[in-house]
């Protein structure tokens, strides 16, 4: 074994600055919980723009998956933070600056809301339309139709596909270092420059990354799997 | 009893684009009563049905629910109300498959009427008990046969309480012997004296259990009376030819 090799594999820099890290590691939790959270609620409302029956607001729904879907996330994170601001400044007539846990939320919550937009509509529409109907025919209103019947099985149906979409976007929050969010990336950045041991400190950010993307989506994985054996069965 | 039919039905058109499917129609309901539409696949019967209950909205023409008009409904909200009192059956059961039996009969008694749970359950549980599924309440729909599934879909429709029930072609899917289970239901909602409109390919079960019979023709009422004339001693040619089909 080379001598880069075993410094590489070497994790003892790593777990003496344990603590400073873990709370690095927080941050991706924050960004990444805030992120979901906006990514779906705007996703959700892009999808239903999709399904709608007029045709200018589906392409409103378009438009927003498209821009957001096709816009790299690197980009989005330094454009919001360092461009949006400056144009709703110019828009509302004063000096603007967003706060970089702020910036990486927006980010990451619009790139993702067109992906789980597009996830939402397959979902929806892969529902038969006479359970609508049947919803609709003991008088349930379309709020109703769509919280009770037609999301609870979309949800279920989008998981495993979801699953992935929280993974790339678990994954995303590593770039938010970019702008200075204090995240484990950041530190492991900030501890190099200090020990200047590059090599193990990646290694066990690589590590933590995968065990924790690893250990959840499989959890995920297989709730979603004994649902459906249990009602589809 | 009051005179006011449970529905009544006026000159009634419906079109799809340049499609005519309906092109005035006409008849009432009696409370209590069982009404059957015959007639040939395209001739119209479950659009009309639709009609009654606004999935589909009709083109010209009125539609009287216990005397209230519907045809004037613009809202979605007044258009739900009146659905309240509509059961509907469709074909394919259309139950909700991620909610028990008993999750999909209680679903509108809770949410739409607004009941606590506990009473919820209890009309669902007395539905079910009507359709002889008291024993599958905690089953999903995919592990029942269809001709349960269809019983937990009269029983959903009945937990509404409606004053008339719409049967749109209820045992079209279904094998010959999960069709009996279905209209042995619906003979005995007949008997209690359920007010029923039921577009059905059941010859014997239209004949032996409905009040009227209407045989529909390209979008209009070809022949209508007692199920003892329209079988016996129909008056319309197409309807002599349609039925010949069905009761050789």
């Amino acid at each position: 074994m080379s001598a880069a090799l075993r410094e590489a594999l070497n994790l003892s820099v790593f777990w003496e600055y344990r603590e400073v890290l873990l709370k690095g590691l927080a941050f991706n939790f924050y960004v990444f919980a805030c992120a979901a959270a906006a990514a779906l609620t705007l996703g959700l409302g892009a999808a239903l723009l999709r399904v709608n029956r007029w045709r200018p607001v589906r392409w409103a729904g378009t438009l927003h998956v498209e821009i957001f879907r096709n816009a790299p996330d690197y980009v989005m994170v330094v454009w919001v933070h360092f461009v949006l601001p400056l144009l709703l400044g110019f828009a509302i007539g004063r000096r603007l600056e967003f706060p970089p846990f702020l910036s990486a939320v927006i980010a990451l919550g619009l790139v993702y809301s067109g992906y789980f937009a597009e996830t939402f509509r397959a979902g929806i529409q892969s529902i038969p339309v006479g359970q609508i109907e049947a919803g609709r025919a003991c008088g349930m209103s379309e709020r109703l139709v769509l919280w009770r019947i037609i999301l609870p099985q979309v949800v279920r149906r989008m998981l495993p596909e979801a699953v992935n979409q929280f993974v790339s976007l678990f994954k995303a929050t590593t770039i938010v270092s970019l702008i200075a969010v204090p995240d484990l990336m950041y530190r492991v950045s900030m501890v190099t420059q200090q020990e200047m041991r590059p090599l193990p400190l990646y290694t066990g950010a690589a590590l933590t990354y995968f065990a924790i993307i690893f250990l959840a989506a499989s959890l995920v994985r297989a709730a979603a799997e004994r649902w459906r054996q249990k009602v589809y069965a | 009893m009051s005179s006011i039919p449970a529905i009544r039905v006026v000159d009634v058109h419906k079109s799809f684009g340049p499609l005519a499917v309906l092109k005035g129609v006409s008849f009432d309901v009696p409370r209590g009563a069982v009404v059957s539409m015959i007639g040939a696949s395209g001739s119209g019967k479950s659009t009309l049905l639709r009609c009654i209950n606004r999935l589909e909205t009709p083109s010209a023409g009125e539609i009287y629910i216990d005397g209230a008009p519907m045809h004037t409904l613009r809202s979605i909200a007044e258009i739900n109300r009146v659905r309240r009192d509509l059961g509907m059956v469709f074909q394919q059961f259309n139950l909700w498959p991620h909610m028990t039996v008993l999750g999909n009969v209680l679903e509108a008694p809770r949410r739409v009427r607004g009941l606590a749970r506990s009473e919820a359950a209890e009309v669902a549980l007395e539905c079910l008990r009507r359709v002889h599924l008291l024993d599958k309440a905690d089953e999903y729909p995919a592990r029942l046969s269809g001709g349960q599934q269809q019983r937990v879909a009269i029983a959903r429709a009945l937990a509404m309480q409606p004053k008339a029930m719409l049967f749109d072609e209820a045992t079209s899917s279904l094998d010959p012997e999960l069709t009996d289970e279905v209209l042995a239901v619906m003979r005995d909602l007949a008997r209690d004296g359920t007010t029923m409109i039921v577009v059905t390919h059941e010859m014997r079960f239209a004949r032996e259990v409905s009040d009227r019979v209407l045989f529909l023709h390209n979008g209009l009422i070809e022949e209508a009376g007692p199920p003892e004339e329209v079988f016996g001693t129909p008056r319309s040619e197409r309807c002599r030819q349609f039925l010949s089909k069905y009761l050789q």
